[in-house]
């Protein structure tokens, strides 16, 4: 039985707080684990969700202790799939976050640009790493695009030919 | 081969565990769960200081054992980083062990690859 072409969406709400991210990426995990026989395209999709809801809470614009975020996953098995992480964001976080994922689009080459990133880190050591955007676009081959309108930010992380 | 009770205590932080020996011959330090702390630097560094301190009075190398460890987030990338530099500076060679056989290990770690060139680093595929 070939499953090529079955379409999957899920959807739901994330409340943003750092301690239901690992919580997040282990569930989904075991949820795609039905959708996928192979282990490593499961932990590529993991890990994606998993640092795009990372960048979330780091950037999020918070008015009150119950801020929310959306993740979505949909695609067609044996084509691409999209990972989309949504968050409110101020201005500031947004324009950081934007300009970062234009700064790796027009890379001549990702990995230069994530081997660039880690030289930097081990010369000017730092408490942000910087390196989970890059690690989405090297390790998991994906194509990041991000808008902001009303004040949301939405990241989608389009996984090429990798189911 | 022998090992022996480590004087380096063993890390819990979260759901990740680091448990050393003393073999012969390097300090072995095995990591097993997850890391994906927001800050895993705050609790990595300072033991691997500690560790490349009992190395270094020892004599050996650092060898860190990745082959059980479930996932790392982008923010542990950074502490191992971290981790190389110490070793270069202490003078304490360091060796990274992942399973080749499992993608994001291997892609992981390939990338650590360019600190083998300058630094007294190694990373070993098994």
């Amino acid at each position: 039985m070939s499953a090529v072409g079955f379409n999957f969406t899920i959807d739901f709400p994330v409340l943003g707080e750092w301690e239901n991210v690992d919580q997040v990426r282990l569930s989904l995990q075991s949820c795609i684990a039905t959708l996928f026989q192979n282990v490593d395209l499961r932990h590529v999709l993991a890990m994606v969700a998993g640092e795009l809801l990372e960048n979330a809470v780091k950037y999020a614009h918070r008015t009150d202790d119950h801020t929310m975020f959306r993740l979505k996953i949909w695609g067609a098995l044996g084509d691409v799939a999209f990972v989309q992480v949504s968050n409110p964001v101020d201005e500031e976080g947004g324009q950081t976050v934007l300009d970062a994922i234009n700064g790796i689009r027009s890379a001549s080459s990702v990995a230069d640009s994530y081997f660039q990133r880690m030289r930097e880190i081990a010369t000017r050591p730092s408490r942000l790493s910087r390196l989970g955007l890059l690690r989405i676009a090297y390790e998991g081959g994906c194509e990041l695009t991000a808008t902001v309108e009303a004040g949301v930010l939405t990241i989608v992380a389009a996984i090429p030919g990798a189911l | 081969m022998v090992s022996e009770h480590s004087p380096l205590q063993e890390l819990r932080s979260g759901e990740l565990h680091i448990a050393s020996t003393v073999d012969p011959g390097c300090l072995r330090l095995v990591w097993l769960g997850r890391s994906a702390a927001r800050d895993p630097r705050a609790v990595l560094v300072p033991y691997f200081e500690q560790a490349i301190e009992v190395a270094r009075r020892s004599g050996t190398p650092v060898e860190m054992h990745f082959e059980g460890l479930d996932y790392f987030n982008s923010s542990t990338i950074a502490a191992l980083i971290d981790a190389i530099r110490l070793g270069a500076e202490h003078r304490v060679p360091m060796v990274m062990i992942y399973k080749e056989d499992v993608r994001w290990q291997r892609m992981s770690f390939d990338a650590l690859r360019m600190f083998t060139r300058e630094h007294d680093f190694q990373l070993r595929a098994v």
